[in-house]
């Protein structure tokens, strides 16, 4: 099993989008039978309230909870997705300072220290449905 | 009604533009940008003579007289936990169906619907929720199906543009607000409300004991029947196991007041020949349509009562309640495949079920 971590630009407009989320679905099935699992991260400038809210609606329309956390550069605070619960963490100096350089490794690292073997890749928000299947 | 100008037309055949035009004729290109568009209530006849020269036109050729009829819209009130999250838990495909029963309607009966959440969410998740409700719906065609929702402990309605005006809330709390706000701040950990939780007394407490909970709904409560005499303004609290996420908020039924509230203001704009209301509390949310229905009846607007999941024997008592098929996710699409099919279109343009 190859574990993959993908990080995109929080950007609502282009992820609620109802047919690229319906052959996102589809490519990820794909994915998943040639052994490969995939976690979201999303970060960029939102509350924490909307990265909360974009979380569990991306997580229910994918049928998935593929995104487990965020990251707002606005509060410099981790988002984690626990359904309506949602709960913050405050980024350590060293952390909000490598998002500034959208370098991730150290928080997904430190995020999923239980999962071995993990690959981070930042990805571009343009054709997010599909890029996917280049992994 | 209204008197159009067509400048812009005109403008585009003899290809000139905003500034060139401007010049020739001697007003600011700001204030011919405004004729054009349509922005103003007023043109004097030396600008018309000026403009009839350069363009070489009659002021007939400029001038048209619209009869200016109401655009034609139906409110959905729904229940958020009810219809919505059910929906969103469904998936995308549920959703794509829910769009689709959505634009049939609106073909059927050329009106727009606008969907109207109903929420007990606090104000700033309420936001959160419309705004990414509204980026769904408008990648898929329906730019004003999301416009509007209405925070009810909060007492807000909210657009997507995330203004917010004062709407459905006891105005009895309203005045008292300031020292029910001092009575939480007294119980409140960091001795402050955080104002994303925070509405008319809709907060969120962390590590609460139960008892202090209790102590604070006891106190408003106090405080409520001192100034107005009234016992029955009462404070509903609920408390977690674990005391992390306490809320307290008033327990009076907002949804019906908000609900006539928004068809008011909507009323002002819009031609509205039906009200779709939607929940699956038997207690709230049917009420919302039983409390509202005589109103609207008495203003000419039919409602109906769309039930995704089982409301029981409720059901049997009115026509227009209309039950989906509760035990999958696809009930409010359900529900509106019905109503679509049972929506007659009367040659008034008015609709009937």
């Amino acid at each position: 099993m190859k574990n993959y971590v993908l990080v995109f630009e929080y950007n609502s407009k282009k992820f609620m989008d109802i047919d690229k989320i319906i052959v996102f679905k589809k490519n990820l099935k794909t994915l998943q039978q040639d052994n490969k699992n995939v976690k979201l991260v999303f970060f960029g400038d939102g509350s924490n309230e909307d990265l909360a809210v974009f979380m569990s609606y991306f997580n229910s329309l994918v049928g998935e909870k593929l995104c487990n956390f965020s990251i707002s550069s606005r509060t410099k605070e981790i988002v984690v997705e626990s359904g309506i619960n949602n709960k913050s963490i405050k980024l350590s100096t060293k952390n909000a300072r490598e998002i500034k350089n959208k370098n991730f490794d150290n928080i997904v690292q430190e995020y999923y220290s239980d999962i071995e073997n993990i690959e981070i890749k930042l990805l571009p928000t343009k054709d997010w449905e599909s890029t996917i299947l280049d992994l | 009604m209204a008197i159009i100008l067509n400048l812009n037309e005109l403008m585009k055949e003899k290809g000139i533009n905003v500034g060139e035009l401007a010049d020739k004729i001697g007003i600011s290109p700001v204030n011919l940008s405004n004729i054009k568009n349509n922005k103003i209530s007023a043109i004097r006849f030396s600008t018309l003579d000026a403009i009839c020269r350069e363009l070489d036109c009659q002021p007939g050729d400029m001038l048209e007289y619209q009869v200016n009829e109401k655009k034609r819209i139906i409110p959905r009130f729904l229940d958020y936990t009810g219809t919505t999250d059910l929906l969103l838990d469904g998936g995308a495909e549920n959703v794509k169906k829910y769009f689709d029963s959505t634009i049939a309607i609106q073909h059927k009966t050329g009106c727009e619907i606008r969907d109207i959440m109903v929420t007990g969410s606090p104000l700033e998740s309420a936001k959160s929720k419309l705004g990414r409700l509204s980026d769904l719906a408008e990648n898929y065609g329906l730019p004003n199906l999301y416009d509007c929702a209405i925070a009810e402990y909060c007492g807000f309605a909210i657009r997507k543009d995330k203004s917010e005006s004062l709407l459905s809330i006891d105005p009895r709390i309203v005045e008292n607000r300031s020292e029910i706000e001092n009575i939480i701040k007294k119980y409140s950990n960091n001795g402050e409300i955080n104002p994303s939780n925070t509405s008319y007394y809709n907060v969120v407490f962390e590590d609460i004991s139960q008892t202090d909970l209790a102590r604070v709904a006891e106190e408003i409560e106090k405080l409520m029947e001192e100034r107005t005499g009234d016992k029955s303004i009462e404070t509903l609290t609920c408390y977690d196991y674990a005391g992390k996420e306490c809320d307290i908020k008033p327990k009076i039924h907002t949804k019906p007041r908000g609900v006539l509230m928004v068809i008011e203001q909507l009323r002002n704009k819009y031609n509205i020949p039906l009200v779709i209301i939607g929940g699956d509390s038997q207690q709230e949310d049917l009420k919302m349509y039983t409390e509202t229905k005589q109103t609207l009846s008495n203003y000419g607007i039919p409602s109906v009562f769309i039930a995704p999941s089982n409301i029981g024997e409720f059901a049997k008592f009115d026509e227009n309640i209309i039950t989906g098929d509760w035990e999958n996710f696809d009930g409010i699409a359900h529900c509106m495949e019905q109503l679509t099919s049972r929506i007659k279109v009367k040659e008034d343009g008015g609709l009937e079920i």
